[in-house]
């Protein structure tokens, strides 16, 4: 086995198109050793920033969750979502190593960044053979190509105005997360005008369209919210879980969305 | 494979394979101080201050530290001569079996390093990735208060 340290882009993704490589980013995923022969650093690419642009935020993919977490920038999107998320994350020592890209790349089902990124509609850009852009949904959907590796996050700024909030549940504070909720939405006059959440920890990072489409528009209404939400929970599929019976995890992630809903959509 | 870095401000060449942990490294070198307690990134006996961030060394390749500055236990004070910190956790009784206290004071430095004078949730959050099966975290964060106020952090 053998470690790189690449210092471009270009040579990270040279290393990364071997067969049996892998990045290291924070390393904290690495808890076996890992069944590869080449270990590529991307922790010294220069890709730890947070850059505030005239219509995008950009954070670079080996921004630590506490650099994340202690961002003025990032703190006035979105009520501050992403440092909710980021800010309740594992532990302190932890979260001085974590980056925004390995927590998205682990593919963790108990991930915090997905879901609070997913209502905020970032994208992600891919780098390799070639350059591409893709929504943070789709990466949940697809690999990437050998060589490939995320280099920026991007938060358009235009979908951040409104309200966002982030629960995250776990039976001691520091421990992976079991349910995490992501909620984002803007309002016009009475109405709802844009509502996006999205759920961490009983499923791979997803959205809800179900709870979108149903608040969309609509002037909000406890009897409502509660209808919606809980007909969606119903529907979901969840990922099995050796520690909590699926009933009670089903009625926690029903009971975790309104609270989330309630706060954004009616100040409560 | 091998790298260069700074241990408790003295230049070292490390010698390991690319797959060790620095938690191994480190303890091979004679830096017990730094202990494994679950080697899981769970309970924090692992600490050490890597740049002046704390960090959890059985979750890092020791090849992640090439060029970096490591701080163990066994850097911050002596026998005659001991760190502010580890005289406090003596005094308050933050001590019973001690596998906890290493990994607690680097964590309870690196904060006071940055923010001399903590509020109580400060220094909760900054030791909430240390557990200690014994005191009961009272003792420790009245030590990390105490250490606090004879660093000349101004508390009210
Ligand atoms: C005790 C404990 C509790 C935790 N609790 C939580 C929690 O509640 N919520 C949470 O979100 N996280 C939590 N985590 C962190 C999470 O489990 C992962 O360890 C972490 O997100 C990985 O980030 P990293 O930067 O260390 O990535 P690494 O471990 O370096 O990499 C992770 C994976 O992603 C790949 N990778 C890394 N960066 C990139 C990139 N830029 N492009 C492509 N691939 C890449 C690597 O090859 C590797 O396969 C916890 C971790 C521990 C140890
Ligand atoms: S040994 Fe590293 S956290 Fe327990
Ligand atoms: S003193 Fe024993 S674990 Fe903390």
């Amino acid at each position: 086995m053998e470690f790189y340290y690449p210092r471009t882009v270009k040579k990270t993704v040279a290393l990364l198109r071997r067969p049996s490589s892998l990045a290291v980013a924070g390393g904290t995923s690495f808890i076996v050793k890992p069944r590869v022969e080449h270990l590529v650093d991307l922790t010294r690419l220069e890709l730890n920033y947070i850059r505030d642009k005239k219509t995008e935020v950009l954070i670079g993919a080996t921004t630590t969750a506490t650099n994340i977490s202690e961002s003025q920038v990032l703190g006035r999107l979105a009520s501050g979502i992403l440092r909710a998320a980021s800010s309740i994350m594992a532990d302190t020592q932890l979260r001085n190593v974590i980056t925004v890209g390995g927590d998205i790349a682990c593919r963790y089902i108990w991930a915090n960044l997905p879901p609070a990124l997913m209502v905020l509609d970032a994208r992600l850009k891919i780098v390799g053979s070639k350059e591409r852009v893709i929504p943070i949904e789709k990466f949940f959907k697809s690999r990437l190509q050998p060589g490939e590796f995320i280099s920026e996050v991007i938060v358009p700024k235009k979908s951040t105005k409104g309200k966002g909030a982030f629960i995250k549940f776990s039976r001691t504070k520091s421990e992976y997360s079991l349910i995490t909720v992501a909620v984002y939405a803007e309002r016009l006059g009475k109405k709802t005008s844009v509502v996006r959440v999205a759920v961490s920890g009983n499923t791979p990072p997803t959205r809800i369209k179900a709870i979108e489409v149903g608040l969309q528009g609509k002037v909000i209404t406890e009897e409502l919210l509660e209808r919606t939400t809980m007909k969606a929970v119903a529907q979901l599929q969840l990922t099995e879980s050796y520690i909590f019976s699926e009933d009670y995890r089903r009625e926690l992630l029903g009971t975790l969305l309104k609270r989330g809903l309630k706060k954004v959509l009616m100040g409560g | 494979m091998e790298i260069t870095c700074k241990i408790n401000n003295v230049e070292k060449r490390l010698v390991f394979e690319p797959h060790e942990r620095l938690l191994d490294v480190l303890r091979r070198e004679g830096y017990d101080g730094v202990k494994n307690g679950c080697s899981a990134g769970d309970c924090g006996t692992c600490t050490v201050i890597v740049n002046g961030r704390a960090v959890k060394s059985c979750l890092m390749f020791a090849a992640q530290a090439k060029d970096e500055e490591i701080t163990t236990i066994e850097g911050i004070g002596t026998d005659e001569n001991p760190h502010p910190l580890q005289q406090t956790f003596v005094e308050t009784g933050a001590i019973q079996c001690g596998f906890c206290t290493p990994g607690m004071i680097l964590s309870a430095k690196a904060l006071l390093d940055k923010n001399p004078n903590p509020t109580e949730d400060e220094i909760k959050r900054a030791i909430e990735g240390n557990l200690c099966r014994c005191t009961g975290y009272v003792k420790i964060i009245e030590a990390v208060k105490l250490a606090s106020m004879r660093m000349g952090g101004r508390r009210k």
